[in-house]
């Protein structure tokens, strides 16, 4: 082959955020189109991360350099913009579609999913059940509800907004600090010791916890060892989906 | 789309579990560097300043916790195999049984790991003819530095490129043969072997008072024919067994220097091995530092005792064995509620604060899916259809990063699912099938197989299955008396078995144990027997005569050597690894339901070794004499029907092309395909060794069959 997996990245990198289809990636580095030889190049440098693709853009199938790859991020913020500047008006999903024409589909159904399932933007239905969008900053200008800090957050339920306003991570923290001491600094610590030390409810440490793993500061998990007594076991967290109850939890550095 | 999922035969993410650290071959891009920078950078502090160094303090025992099963535990410790490579002697545990004979697990596993093929260097060689081969140029270079060559100036550069290149100058295919005869004869010399031994001093190693037979043994090892007397005598001279006249003579040790005790006890042998394991260290100060990964921990956690003794471990390997970096993996909860409170506060102390997993976050959950996928040549549209944003996005709902496991466990469902015919691409998939024992050990069965380097004799798992596996059978105690050879005990009323673990073939230790055996099963209804696996050498020996005699009186009075079949091997070793992966949280199966299921599946076992039916004893037959150790040499046949035609250790370079040009051709298939393509189903085992070694060939192994992959590297 003429062209090394450098030369692969080389170009990829030159052509940016406008990727390259497969023969004119070979042109660039003089191959043959058809190559085996560049072909399993591409494959091994796709699995070490430093290329991803083939993307498909409107007829092509792109390969872009990874610092260059479109990310479902970029195009979250793409459609955010979009919606924001829409306002109160609802914009359907053929609008929205034209307005992120030459896109990455995969990319783009992931982004639609992501901002719904984190609250971002409000999905509802016509009568013909077509999809509708508006962002939620529209909804809560018109609510006159405080957005708060954290807008990565879908609205708590009723049940659970004046319990999470009790409780926060500052009230867990010296607990969570002198436990995971006393277990010769690991840092896993079980919900049930937290429970056992701070006056609150189940359910408010539960939902504590909940709110805090969606945004990254805790992480939970399910137990290791069959010998835990079965108040820990049922002090633990159960996710709908998931076979095991989440029975410890960390608290994530600079949380 | 459910026909591309349905045709494949392998589900591309039920391999979840990672059951030998080597096998690793892939690692996503960026998850847990951290940890793996980590320890590489602990073992570096290891290999600071030229070789020869003084022995260096060995830092405390590396923690690496796993906030819950499945995060990659292993994986990391197959990940720092490769990043270290030929930097390390690596040698990986799994955990010993026995807590009185902890030592002697850890030194037996040692010096298996050290008689594998290494990894890193020349193809044949082993991680210990590299280790020796080291030891042995550095000190050849010493000593013509010191005066041992006149005009050492003008061979500078030769001495230095001796040094920095060992392997090249001492390795197997001899292309300095003038040199190794120089060395052997050095050694071989009893003035000049002395001043090569005064040498090690100068590096302050003290190898009590051993330094010319640690020589003497490293040079019979590493410049000796594969099978030869001399290496198999090393091997058993570095376990810390007694050596017979001849084998000691032929590595040229003294009487004194053949230090294994023929009538020992157990802490005698302890002390033993825990010496042997010192002067590995000692050495590696003239090369490569080791690392001991200390790995299914969660098996301590099953006894008080055990966790005990691992933290005794830990802390002497620190206090008193340089040169060498351990690491201890262990799942979070297992190490807080079962292990540490059973550990000294001492013991405690000689850990490192705690290296934490990290769990995959969704971008790099890509990543693997596809990595999965694309490694069976299914194309980017099947890759982006299986990896619908909806369904990934709902293995996220509850936290920004899971366990790798999880997200394969969920993903082989998927798979299964998309398999079927009429299924919708979008949404979560159905709960997880879970597996039924029966499955379960099934493909556990076929996973040992597929790895020879677990078909070795390994003395926990017998202990495991006369301690654990037994316990309750037909009303039996379970016992540990303080006998020196026959340590586990079943008793009942009316009758006794005892069990003694023996890899070793001294005739004299063999002897001994007899004369146990026989003052044990005094008195009627007793047994007394002891396991052999098909890599270890038959008793008794094909020489012997006086031993021979006192085993078959033994034989009459109650002894029996039981020789298991490879079939019987691998069915143990996965029934231990199987209830360990219950305890560890690896599998979907509370280990309870696993040991009541594995105590019926192995009913047929007890009721074979609690009989203490006499029956008729036929006087031991006279058995041919073996290679000493063929490597990978294996039976499947029942031990007690004569073998006329054994299988072959290795295929033929020819048989090997054949068997890459067929699976060049399906990429994917059946191993019984690739025998009928082989021409002999007797090749089996052989052709499960070729697929560990080569590097585009995998082996997938099932609860039917064993499919073997075609991967292009």
């Amino acid at each position: 082959m003429a062209g090394s997996e450098e030369d692969i990245v080389r170009a990829l990198a030159r052509a940016g955020t406008k990727g390259l289809a497969a023969a004119a990636l070979a042109k660039a580095i003089s191959a043959p189109p058809a190559s085996k030889q560049l072909s399993s190049a591409i494959t091994k440098l796709k699995s070490h991360g430093a290329i991803r693709g083939p993307f498909r853009v409107g007829r092509f199938s792109l390969f872009f350099e990874a610092k260059s790859a479109p990310t479902r991020e970029h195009l979250e913020s793409r459609i955010e913009d979009l919606l924001r500047r829409a306002g109160t008006r609802v914009t359907t999903r053929s609008d929205l579609d034209k307005g992120m024409k030459g896109v990455v589909q995969s990319l783009y159904k992931d982004a639609i999913s992501a901002l719904k399932a984190e609250g971002k933007i409000v999905e509802l239905r016509n009568a013909r059940r077509s999809s509708l969008y508006v962002h939620r900053d529209a909804i809560i200008d018109q609510l006159r509800v405080e957005s708060g800090g954290d807008r990565g957050d879908r609205p708590p339920s009723s049940t659970q907004s004046s319990e999470a306003a009790s409780i926060s991570l500052d009230d867990v923290r010296p607990y969570y600090l002198a436990l995971k001491a006393e277990q010769g600094g690991i840092s896993t610590v079980k919900i049930y010791d937290i429970l056992k030390k701070l006056d609150v409810s189940k359910d408010e440490l539960h939902a504590l916890l909940l709110r805090e793993a969606k945004r990254g500061r805790v992480s939970l998990h399910a137990a290791s060892t069959i010998y835990l007594p079965r108040e820990v076991m049922e002090a633990g967290i159960r996710v709908e989906g998931e076979q095991q109850p989440y029975v410890t939890f960390i608290l994530r550095e600079g949380s | 789309m459910s026909r591309v999922f349905a045709s494949l035969p392998v589900n591309p993410f039920e391999a979840d579990v990672i059951r030998e650290p080597r096998e690793v071959a892939y690692s996503v891009p960026g998850l847990n560097d951290s940890p793996l920078n980590h320890l590489i950078a602990e073992f570096g502090r290891l290999t600071v300043g030229e070789l020869p160094r003084n022995p260096i303090p060995s830092p405390k025992a590396q923690l690496v916790v796993s906030p819950e099963a499945g995060y990659g535990k292993s994986h990391l410790l197959g990940r720092l195999f490769q990043a270290l490579g030929p930097r390390a002697t690596q040698i990986y545990l799994l955990p010993f049984q026995a807590p009185e004979r902890a030592w002697q697990s850890i030194l037996l596993a040692t010096v298996q790991e050290l008689d594998r093929p290494s990894q890193h260097d020349l193809r044949e060689e082993t991680q210990l003819d590299a280790f020796a081969m080291g030891v042995l140029a550095h000190i050849a270079a010493d000593f013509m530095v010191k005066g041992g060559v006149r005009d050492h100036d003008r061979l500078k550069r030769e001495i230095e490129h001796l040094r920095n290149h060992p392997l090249s100058f001492l390795g197997r295919d001899r292309p300095n043969r003038g040199l190794v005869d120089w060395l052997k004869a050095l050694i071989a010399s009893r003035s000049d072997s002395i001043k090569l031994a005064n040498l090690l001093k100068t590096h302050r190693i003290d190898l009590q008072g051993r330094e010319k037979a640690w020589l003497q043994v490293l040079a019979g090892y590493t410049f000796s024919e594969k099978d030869s007397v001399e290496r198999y005598a090393a091997l058993s001279w570095f376990r810390g067994d007694p050596l017979e006249s001849e084998e000691a003579a032929a590595l040229g040790l003294s009487a004194g220097d053949n230090d294994g005790a023929v009538d020992t006890t157990a802490s005698e042998i302890n002390a033993m091995s825990l010496r042997r394991l010192h002067g590995l260290c000692a050495l590696s100060s003239y090369y490569r530092p080791f690392l001991f990964c200390f790995d299914q921990t969660e098996v301590y956690g099953s006894d008080k005792g055990l966790a005990d003794a691992l933290g005794n471990c830990i802390s002497r390997m620190h206090a008193n064995l340089p040169n060498h970096l351990t690491i201890v993996t262990t799942n979070a909860t297992n190490w807080t509620t079962d292990i540490l409170p059973n550990m000294k506060r001492a013991d405690q102390d000689r850990f490192s604060d705690e290296i934490r997993l990290e769990g995959i976050e969704r971008e790099r959950s890509r990543i693997l899916i596809a990595k999965r996928l694309q490694d069976f040549q299914l194309d980017d549209g099947v890759v982006e259809q299986f990896i619908e944003p909806a369904w990934l996005l709902s293995l996220f709902k509850a936290q920004q990063s899971i366990g790798v496991r999880h997200l394969l466990t969920r993903a082989a469902a998927r798979f299964r699912e998309l398999g079927r015919p009429h299924v919708r691409l979008e949404g979560p998939e159905p709960p997880p099938k879970l597996p039924t024992v029966d499955e379960a050990f099934a493909v556990e069965v076929n996973n040992v197989r597929t790895k020879p380097a677990l078909h070795h004799y390994n003395q926990d798992c017998l202990m495991w299955f006369t301690q654990v596996l037994s316990n309750g059978f037909d009303g039996v105690t379970v016992k540990k008396p303080k006998n020196r050879y026959f340590s586990t005990h079943w008793a009942w009323k009316d009758r006794a078995v005892y069990f003694a673990f023996e890899g070793g073939d001294n005739n004299g230790r063999w002897r001994a144990m007899a004369k146990e055996a026989v003052e044990l099963a005094a008195g009627g209804r007793r047994r007394a027997i002891v396991f052999r696996t098909p890599d270890l050498k038959p008793i008794p020996g094909p020489r012997w005569i006086a031993a021979r005699q006192t085993i078959d009186q033994a034989c009459q009075k109650g002894l029996r050597i039981e020789r298991l079949s490879l079939d019987e091997v691998c069915e143990l070793h996965a029934a231990r690894e199987l209830y360990s992966n219950a305890l560890q949280g690896n599998v979907d199966l509370a280990p309870a339901e696993v040991l009541a299921w594995l105590k019926a599946r192995f009913r047929p076992w007890f009721e074979k070794y609690s009989s203490v039916n006499d029956r008729p004893t036929v006087k031991l037959p006279l058995e041919p004499p073996r290679a000493p150790k063929p490597p990978g040499k294996s039976s499947t046949s029942d031990a007690s029907k004569p073998e006329t035609h054994p299988a072959p250790a290795r295929l033929s370079d020819i048989q090997l092309r054949r068997v890459v040009d067929h699976m060049k051709e399906r990429l994917l298939d059946d191993i019984n395909e690739v025998l009928k393509a082989l021409g002999s189903p007797l090749l089996r085992e052989a052709l499960l060794v070729e697929v560990e070694k080569h590097p585009n060939l995998k082996a997938h192994p099932g609860p039917q069959t064993i499919y073997l992959q075609w991967r292009i590297a």
